[in-house]
């Protein structure tokens, strides 16, 4: 490859938009602090709307999504940005997972709005999804929120046109690092053996069990950490428990088949 | 530029809203864009315990504020009376809640109005020393939080009863030492947004907000006040607004007999200035030198700094006093009963509550939640409605901008108004 192919010529077009949900993630990126400049240095923050007036309609070279699209406008929004953009990230477990607004399930959302917006309400909205439903991601950020650090590396390597790396190892190990005593044998629903890492076990340093919010770990034993759990807190609350964060993933789905 | 939907929502506000103005009408409306999540749905047939972390997701501003209204509400329901180590800690966290909030709506979504920049971040070439300031104030409630709740963003820590796990005397000692240096800035944080002009609007209104005995509070209070003397119990919130649906809006909206009220920064302040720390109100009475109330909306900004001031003197205090009792448990026994409960606390942008119910077994069979951005909604709306008689013959574009520096000031968190 020659030199000048690798040179970066131009500075990096970013974009971060948000769909349905809390815009905690989004605030990992002004908790970068001094670190936010820098950036700032290097990258252009063409359409921010939360923290900037800049909203150029395109290209962009990396777009962060983040939320679950429900309403019709999040949905285009979606759709417009991934046809202008080179990746997309889903930043956060709304866009990854399809957010906490997910454990429902798609009929118990329907049931859910004349609930509580009456029955005369009408809705143009759709039950919560992940991005993927809608189109194709190319980088996943998960985390409720997501972590800060992670997303500082995964700027870093963006900057160096590196592709980012997926975790490929559960909760429990910065769970250990940490010298954590261990929730589940504590008798409490952990889900930390089976969800992806990267949080630096955030939740179990402080005394609170995983709930899964970096997502099934691929290749973990689901199955057998539900066996486990439906014995000590019996079948609902351990489909509870799973459900709060995974219910659109195909692990999830293996286990409880029929949707709700 | 040209309309497209990647830049259709107003920016620099949290959540997705957008203005029209119908000049024909004289008449502003604030469209509320932003998806059915449906929390009061989510929490119900879990146990009492999910109920603050589910809740917490609500807003990513404010998760804090949520997480211990939650708190609030179970223990009333289950009769827990926590300890004062415990209070001590809740009331500082509530303050550090409140700091980054604050911090990160004054520096980062309003001042680039008045600092003529695109987004603070430019402020780092442009004021560099302001840049250090808003980096400095937001880390400091950050940091104030994620000692007492473990995370910045939704914290982890504190559970029905007390917490899950508590800093040592070591760590809160060395925050309070953070919390007293910063009080220099958090002066010139007021001075600054003192120092801006805010358009001349004058409207009467109703400010409410939870008091402890006529006193300001943001964790205590016992009663619910107003400029026009009402007087009302937490217990019967539902009785002090009404909170309609409006078709075409998947937001509430919240009003007292027909009329907006507003709550928040400037409706404490201007409900109780005497009850304010000493620097607080020396920022109030001799850095600003503003009679409250003022009835100008835009002055929430500067409400919204002189509170910082007077949280960080709170908090130092609630600090002093969580390590003279940390003998005291870091969470109390109670038991699970079947009950309902009610929590009211001042969130960064006014009163939240929520109220639950739960069966013997602590299982949620039902759960309310009142968030503050849908109490001020009406009032923002007839505030944007002085301002297009007042303002009217100003170019189009610039009456679009003075209404949007309006919504700002009022800080609205249109992702907690639809949950």
């Amino acid at each position: 490859m020659k030199s000048s192919e690798t040179k970066i010529t131009k500075k990096m077009q970013i974009a971060i938009f948000d769909m349905t949900d809390c815009e905690g993630c989004e605030l990992e990126f002004i908790n970068l602090r001094e670190k936010l400049a820098t950036l700032a240095d290097q990258a252009d923050f063409a359409n921010w709307r939360l923290a900037s007036d800049n909203s150029n309609p395109g290209p962009f070279d990396v777009t962060f999504v983040e939320g679950t699209p429900i309403t019709e406008e999040d949905i285009a929004i979606l759709k417009q940005a991934r046809s202008v953009s080179r990746f997309i990230v889903s930043l956060g477990s709304c866009a990854d997972l399809g957010g906490v607004q997910s454990l429902v399930g798609s009929k118990g959302w329907k049931k859910g709005v004349p609930l509580v917006y009456g029955e005369k309400y009408k809705t143009t909205s759709k039950a919560p999804k992940p991005l993927s439903y809608y189109i194709n991601v190319d980088y996943r950020l998960p985390g409720c929120p997501i972590n800060g650090n992670e997303l500082e590396a995964f700027l870093g390597a963006l900057l160096v046109r590196k592709h980012p790396a997926e975790k490929r190892f559960p909760v429990c190990l910065e769970c250990k690092a940490r010298e954590n005593v261990c929730l589940l044998l504590e008798g409490q629903p952990c889900l930390g053996p089976v969800t992806k890492g990267g949080c630096e076990a955030a939740c179990p340093s402080r005394g609170l069990r995983c709930w899964g919010c970096f997502g099934a770990l691929r290749g973990g034993n689901q199955k057998a950490l539900k066996k486990m759990l439906d014995i000590k807190h019996g079948k609902d609350r351990t489909e509870q428990v799973f459900g709060a964060f995974m219910t659109h993933q195909d692990e999830f789905k293996e286990m409880y088949p029929k949707e709700k | 530029m040209q309309e497209s939907v990647l830049n259709h929502y107003i920016c620099k506000i949290e959540g997705h809203g957008d203005l029209k103005l119908n000049y024909k009408s004289g008449k502003a409306t604030l469209n509320i864009d932003e998806g059915e999540r449906l929390f009061e749905q989510l929490v119900l047939g879990r146990p009492y315990d999910d109920a603050p972390f589910i809740t917490a997701r609500i807003c990513g501003v404010c998760p804090t504020a949520h997480v211990l209204v939650a708190i609030q509400a179970i223990e009333d329901a289950f009769g827990v009376t926590v300890n004062e180590r415990i209070m001590s800690l809740r009331r500082a966290l509530q303050a550090g809640q409140i700091i980054q909030s604050h911090a990160l709506h004054l520096f980062f979504l309003a001042a680039p109005d008045y600092l003529d920049v695109v987004n603070a971040i430019e402020l780092h070439h442009t004021r560099p020393e302001l840049y250090k300031t808003a980096v400095a104030m937001k880390k400091l409630g950050d940091k104030l939080v994620e000692v007492i709740g473990g995370r910045a963003i939704h914290p982890v820590a504190p559970a029905v009863g007390g917490f899950l796990s508590v800093p040592g005397n070591d760590v809160l000692k060395e925050m309070i030492g953070e919390l007293r240096a910063a009080i220099p800035m958090a002066l010139a944080t007021v001075e600054l947004f003192a120092s801006f002009e805010y358009p001349n609007l004058k409207r009467k209104t109703e400010y409410l907000a939870t008091q402890q005995d006529g006193k300001l509070t943001y964790l205590d209070g016992n009663s619910i006040v107003s400029n026009s003397k009402f007087r009302g119990t937490i217990e019967n919130y539902g009785y002090a607004f009404t909170e309609e649906v409006r078709s075409g809006s998947n937001s509430k909206y919240g009003t007292r007999d027909g009329h907006g009220f507003m709550v928040g920064a400037l409706a404490r302040l201007s409900l109780d200035q005497e009850s304010l720390h000493p620097k607080a109100l020396y920022a109030l009475r001799s850095i600003w030198g503003q009679k409250l109330p003022s009835y100008n909306s835009f002055h929430n900004n500067v409400a919204q700094a002189i509170e910082i001031v007077h949280l960080i003197e709170e908090s130092i205090a609630q600090l002093e006093s969580a390590i003279a009792n940390s003998k005291e448990l870091a969470r109390v026994p109670f038991t699970v009963r079947e009950g309902c409960g009610v929590g009211a606390i001042e969130a960064p942008r006014g009163t939240l509550y929520h109220s639950v119910k739960t069966d013997k077994n602590g299982i949620i069979t039902d759960y309310d939640i009142v968030t503050p951005t849908v109490q001020s909604l009406v009032n923002l709306e007839e505030d944007a409605d002085e301002m297009m008689k007042k303002y009217g013959k100003l170019p189009e574009k610039e009456l679009y901008r003075q209404i949007e520096m309006l919504i700002r000031a009022y800080d609205p968190c249109i992702t907690c108004s639809v949950h």
